[in-house]
């Protein structure tokens, strides 16, 4: 029988995902004369709290997208908290991309001329870094000792491949390594793991592909990539994404041909022949939450409705900074139409 | 004689010391028009830089375009993210000389190195915005080399102008002066000469 703490969980967030904003919500938006008229219908939704505490003239898309990063960190924690203790830790090491995230935007801050940075408000429970003292660091690698004691440890064994290439990049990509390779550990242990670890697997077999295919449209070296990219994959064997790092960018499409993302492959070719990075992402994120819309259905019942609620949240942030950010911008409707995924 | 050079007593001397004179000045003459040749072939050889102004305002209004769908796709939070940890462009400017022109140099522009982000479309924008301002550094040091070679070409074109139509052909007209005064001034005493010969030469006669 089910646990009915998942079914619970399951069930909650059924309810969660009918808050969040719809396609003709974003279209409206869309067609909204300006900042203060999207202001206006993000009232009639769970930004309401946040977005009525901002007083017209400091209505913008930077306030606004602290406010829409803010909320999209708060979800994922408040599924933490209503988890229960079988599928707990599976959340907290699902939510650690938002330290994940932190952390790299401390050490761009230390590896530049800043006198800032900005931080995703995370809850102290679900914390492991000093953030204040990392950036207090005097370099890259004494601000990497804070990571020491905590789950990304294993960034400092990139410390040589970092001098090597002098670019944090190297580091950027172990943690991500790290990250996946946490989360693929802890999806073995939860109910419903097969669910769970489709949905994971297809995002992070999808983003590795950007990755090695936009770093290699942007011409950056095959061993700086190989440094960058995820090793394994769900779908995507461990000698596949070797053979993508290897070869040279026009002849990656083909790669892709005997595994489940072959239908990427005409995209990817116009991508490239374009040199078009913003096609390339617009491609490959549609279908993650593509991917993440199909097992929203197909796992209704499960917790692989959980992690798909998740990344429909993510694609939500992604839409409201698009449109936010296009209006203020003033993109054309037809090129902010275009954004939202 | 009052002439443009004040007043001229016509003796040899003189007429020596202005041949001299008028040859350094046609020497000084032909190498002020070898610099005025040599400063338009250096400015002919940099329009082609200075006439990509207009290709470089094209890029620019892409790389505007990039620039707004970049912000649009990642958000301000991680651009300024991002744009924390950009190298920064830090070009050595320093001057040379081209025909005694003082002229900007610039050194360090060269290719970006690896970014300090992994994100594809991240790069993208940094390379396009490092691209773009390097080249504006290049048309400001193209621009600025022809407008002072041009001021310089101005100048020595009105030097030489000046020499060509004024001071040598007054210098020369002097010197024919007192050429034309010094062989009146012989012919004169040739003339006495030869009557004070042809009065002696009578008196022995008688």
């Amino acid at each position: 029988m089910r646990n009915p703490a998942i079914i619970y969980l399951v069930t909650r967030v059924h309810g969660l995902r009918t808050h969040l904003i719809t396609r003709e919500m974003f279209l409206s938006m869309v067609k909204a004369k300006g900042l203060p008229s999207i202001v206006e219908i993000l009232l009639r939704t769970d930004y309401e709290g946040e977005v009525s505490k901002l007083s017209r003239e400091m209505i913008s898309a930077a306030e606004l997208s602290g406010i829409f990063e803010s909320m999209l960190a708060q979800r994922y924690y408040y599924l933490i908290k209503i988890s229960p203790r079988s599928v707990r830790r599976f959340m907290e090491i699902y939510a650690r991309r938002f330290e994940i995230e932190n952390v790299k935007r401390v050490l761009r801050y230390l590896a530049g001329a800043a006198e800032r940075y900005t931080l995703i408000p995370i809850p102290r429970e679900y914390s492991y870094v000093n953030y204040k003292a990392m950036a207090e660091s005097r370099s890259i690698e004494d601000a990497l000792e804070f990571l020491r004691e905590t789950p990304y440890s294993g960034a400092l064994e990139k410390l040589p491949a970092y001098k090597k290439y002098g670019s944090l990049m190297i580091i950027e990509g172990a943690l991500d390594s790290i990250y996946y390779s946490e989360v693929w550990k802890a999806a073995n242990t939860v109910p419903s793991k097969n669910a769970v670890k489709r949905v994971v697997g297809y995002e992070m077999d999808l983003k590795n592909i950007f990755n090695i295919v936009g770093l290699k449209i942007q011409m950056v070296p095959s061993d700086a990539v190989r440094e960058v990219a995820l090793k394994t994959g769900y779908r995507l064997k461990a000698d596949t994404i070797s053979s993508l790092v290897s070869t040279k960018v026009e002849g990656l499409p083909e790669l892709l041909s005997p595994t489940p993302y072959s239908n990427l492959i005409p995209d990817l070719r116009r991508a490239i022949e374009l040199n078009d990075v913003h096609l390339l992402r617009k491609t490959i994120f549609q279908h993650i939450y593509s991917e993440a819309r199909r097992a929203a259905s197909q796992y209704a019942t499960n917790l692989g409705f959980v992690v798909a609620y998740l990344l429909l949240c993510e694609a939500e942030y992604r839409n409201l900074i698009a449109i936010t950010t296009g209006k203020e911008l003033e993109l054309a409707e037809e090129e902010l139409s275009q954004l939202i995924m | 004689m009052a002439t443009p050079f004040g007043r001229v007593t016509a003796t040899r001397g003189l007429l020596l010391r202005l041949k001299d004179q008028l040859k350094f000045i046609k020497r000084g003459l032909e190498i002020l028009k070898t610099k005025r040749d040599q400063l338009a072939g250096e400015i002919n050889a940099r329009l082609d830089d200075v006439r990509r102004r207009s290709d470089l305002e094209r890029f620019f209004s892409e790389v505007y375009a990039d620039v707004k769908k970049a912000y649009s796709e990642l958000g301000y939070m991680s651009v300024d993210s991002y744009s924390h940890s950009v190298e920064l462009i830090e070009p050595e400017f320093s001057t040379k000389m081209v025909m005694g022109v003082r002229i900007p140099d610039i050194r360090g522009l060269g290719k970006p190195r690896l970014p300090n982000f992994a994100d594809p479309v991240a790069i993208d924008l940094s390379r396009k915005m490092y691209e773009a301002l390097s080249r504006a550094i290049e048309l400001a040091v193209a621009e600025a080399t022809v407008e002072r070679l041009a001021y310089e070409l101005m100048a020595t074109n009105r030097k030489v102008n000046a020499l060509e139509k004024e001071i040598i052909p007054r210098m020369e007209s002097v010197i024919r002066y007192i050429e034309d005064r010094l062989y009146e001034e012989e012919l004169g005493e040739f003339i006495r000469v030869k009557h004070v010969r042809d009065v002696i030469r009578a008196r022995g006669a008688r």
